[in-house]
């Protein structure tokens, strides 16, 4: 797992020769994601940079890296798992290797089948290629979008990063949040891709390569998540899919964790997805298996005893970290800092705590359980989505509402309550034609989010993000399950902006820590994308085929405790009586009034009722209020003020390909 | 009238359904109705109909052999419009 980095003269009518010493300062800026070391490229149109985190091959694979007559340039950030299968391909054609590295195997794969290589990559990348000849620059995003990658022009140069903060080294680069991107990220947690919460900073979607030549730019989609259309004559054998789902995950965990010259650890959270990732290794491998867990001084947040449970059965070398709200409260703006995204939630902080608890025990790559709820259908949402369209096949039914019981526990046991919530919320917007039945009612109640944004930042139409998102559904999706179509849509939202990303991709990275995910293998998701929807929910019980293609590995108490989606203490974090100076630093009246983001007397008025009871007892939208309030203020400050504080440190060990000599730094 | 097409058209039994499978449904909760619903859920899915509120209940949908019973109703003509 790396850092890259690059520019492009793209303006023939300006003086817009990159500049190595710009190169320099964004590759400053990747350092953490690749401290192992760094290399860069530039010939009198291109500089590609790159910071590594040795992985595969350590001894060899500095990039930026070429094919054997140097025509083609690669600086790569990721894995590609079955680089040993496509190399074995590639000799057989004729092309010669140097080094065991899955980079090699990319420039070689793209001189071989061009765009076709990507269909055939297995693993999560983001990719910088460099053809001299063509005088092209292709980026390419892995399917579900793992691997970050932003992109923005100045000056008469194209600019691309791993991450934002390496392109605000630039200056004439604008550091202005997007109205736009602001409101996607208070509907959907996130921005959807090419947006970012930045005006004029974009980011290659996930299954998608963007071609940057003189003058042009074209953005290809190679792949999108597709999903069958009903097909109830053949919806086949629950244990015969159940065994498929088995297979093709335990050869997926095998991959992330053979294919690496470093050892692989694994998370534990005592859910199922990492569950059935640690037994596979556990229980079917002999290797010496270490685990890292997450928990909370809260019992509220904390699943200990279902970890403790999978530990003493795996026998696994395991540690632990106990996050207290006061922790979260203090490593937030770092951890804002690393995720460039406004948050509606405090739940990466932890993530960032645990992946520095990793890296302080000498590991570098985690496998971790990402992706199960998206491609095996474990979220909330799904659930909803079937009652709802239960509930839209006959909205004037008398008892169909009160499957709206089966959902969530505490409705069984508030009977005078669930009637009323459940017409309120679950019941509104009933049309199966609406290709949102899902997640209508969750876009809809985010309202109270939006209203707090001042004027300039206020979208004119309440349902520009949904709609603009539901435009790029791939034609003949209508035809989709109400389940394929909410999958999408969450593929297309949440996974790869908030999951992956602030919780994933950044919080790994921030301690050079790379994330591997069995549950977004390419076999597994094409796999999983046939299977009908009724088996994958089998009635209301979600990741059903999971669950019992896994039995004999993972505990009953794990495969049949209530899903607990993962959580951490939101508004509680920073009101309590020791909170950090920060806290009050970024809600100053003054402070709202200079980032304009925010209506003043909104905030206000937030800041008094949690200040009430120092941030306890308070709605879920009221907490993601707070958050976003204090996110979107900490990186108003950080995208004004860090970068003028001087330049990146300087990376080590640069290596110039022009006069093929290393030089030191 | 106890079930309808989601269409409004003809009724004609599109598969089969497996009453083992079925059985595993809704066992979570022990709220009768509450599993009535569940289950009706996953039978509507399954075959492509809609179940009419008279038949969403424990007495109809309780038991795998009810299920059957009531699909065989429908399947001779006796239940569908």
């Amino acid at each position: 797992m790396c850092g890259i980095c690059g520019i492009v003269a793209v303006s023939p009518k300006v003086e817009s020769s990159p500049r190595v010493e710009q190169l320099w300062a964004m590759m400053g800026a990747l350092r953490h994601r690749g401290p192992d070391g760094s290399g860069y490229f530039v010939d009198d149109h291109a500089a590609l940079g790159h910071t590594r985190l040795a992985i595969v091959d350590t001894a060899n694979g500095e990039q930026p890296m070429c094919n054997e007559d140097a025509r083609i340039w690669v600086s790569y950030n990721g894995e590609i798992f079955n680089h040993v299968e496509l190399r074995a391909q590639l000799r057989d054609r004729g092309h010669e290797f140097r080094t065991q590295c899955d980079t090699e195997v990319i420039v070689h794969a793209w001189e071989e089948w061009g765009p076709d290589s990507f269909n055939r990559f297995n693993g999560q990348w983001a990719i910088a290629l460099w053809d001299r000849a063509a005088e092209n620059l292709i980026l390419c995003r892995d399917r579900y979008g793992v691997r970050p990658l932003y992109y923005t022009h100045a000056a008469g140069r194209f600019l691309f990063a791993s991450e934002i903060k390496a392109l605000f080294t630039a200056p004439e680069v604008s550091r202005e949040f997007d109205p736009v991107g602001l409101d996607q990220t208070l509907t959907f947690w996130s921005p959807v891709a090419p947006r970012t919460p930045y005006a004029g900073v974009s980011q290659v979607p996930p299954g998608s390569f963007l071609v940057v030549g003189q003058g042009s730019e074209e953005l290809v989609r190679y792949w999108t998540p597709e999903f069958g259309e009903p097909d109830r004559s053949a919806a086949g054998d629950l244990d015969e899919q159940a065994e498929g789902v088995r297979e093709r995950l335990i050869e997926a965990t095998r991959l992330r964790f053979e294919r690496s010259d470093v050892p692989v650890g694994a998370y534990l959270s005592g859910g199922i997805d990492s569950s059935v990732t640690a037994s596979i290794i556990g229980s079917l491998t002999d290797v010496d298996l270490h685990t890292f867990s997450l928990r909370f001084t809260d019992k509220e947040f904390d699943e200990g005893s279902y970890q403790r449970r999978l530990v003493d059965r795996l026998g696994t070398n395991h540690r632990e970290i106990e996050v207290s709200e006061r922790d979260i409260a203090e490593v937030f703006p770092e951890v804002v800092w690393h995720g460039e995204h406004p948050l509606l939630r405090t739940a990466p902080a932890p993530m960032f705590l645990l992946s520095r608890l990793v890296h302080d025990c000498g590991y570098k790559v985690v496998v971790t359980g990402e992706g199960a709820d998206e491609v095996l259908a474990g979220y909330d949402v799904f659930r909803e989505a079937k009652v709802r369209e239960f509930w839209a096949r006959n909205p004037d039914s008398a008892v169909r509402s009160r499957a709206v019981e089966l959902l969530y526990p505490w409705m069984a046991r508030s009977p005078n309550l669930a009637p009323a919530f459940s017409a309120g919320f679950f019941g509104r917007n009933l049309s199966l034609n609406d290709p949102a039945l899902s997640h209508r009612p969750r876009w809809d109640s985010t309202a109270g989010l939006k209203s707090m944004l001042a004027e300039p930042y206020r979208v004119a139409t309440p349902s520009a993000a949904a709609d603009e998102l539901l435009a790029t559904m791939p034609a003949g999706s209508d035809r989709w399950t109400t389940l394929g179509k909410a999958q999408w849509l969450e593929m297309s939202t949440l996974l790869p902006g908030y999951i992956l990303a602030s919780q994933g991709d950044r919080m790994l990275m921030a301690n050079s820590v790379e994330g591997r995910f069995p549950f977004l293998d390419v076999e597994l998701g094409r796999y999983a994308s046939e299977l009908p929807s009724q088996h994958k929910i089998l009635g209301l019980d979600e990741k059903h085929l999971l669950k019992r293609g896994f039995a004999d590995l993972v505990p009953d108490e794990i495969r049949h405790r209530p899903k607990q989606p993962y959580r951490a203490p939101d508004a509680a974090s920073f009101f309590a009586a020791d909170s950090p100076d920060w806290v009050g630093d970024v809600t100053s009246a003054d402070a709202i009034e200079q980032s304009g983001v925010f209506r003043p007397e909104i905030v206000d008025r937030l800041l008094t009722k949690v200040r009430r009871n120092q941030g306890r007892g308070l709605s879920n939208t009221d907490n993601m209020r707070l958050v976003a309030v204090l996110s979107t203020q900490l990186l108003s400050g950080q995208i004004q003020q860090r970068y003028d504080a001087g330049a990146p440190p300087v990376p080590c060990g640069v290596f110039d390909f022009r006069t093929r000599s290393r030089r030191p730094s | 009238m106890l079930f309808a097409t989601k269409s409004g058209g003809a009724i004609m039994m599109p598969v089969q359904l497996d009453t083992s499978v079925l059985a595993q449904v809704g066992t979570e909760t022990d709220d009768p109705l509450l599993r009535a619903l569940e289950r009706a859920i996953y039978i509507e899915e399954v075959l492509d109909i809609v179940l009419s509120d008279e038949v969403l209940n424990d007495h109809a949908l309780g038991t795998p052999d009810a299920v059957a019973t009531l699909l065989a109703t429908w399947a001779s003509g006796q239940g569908g419009r």
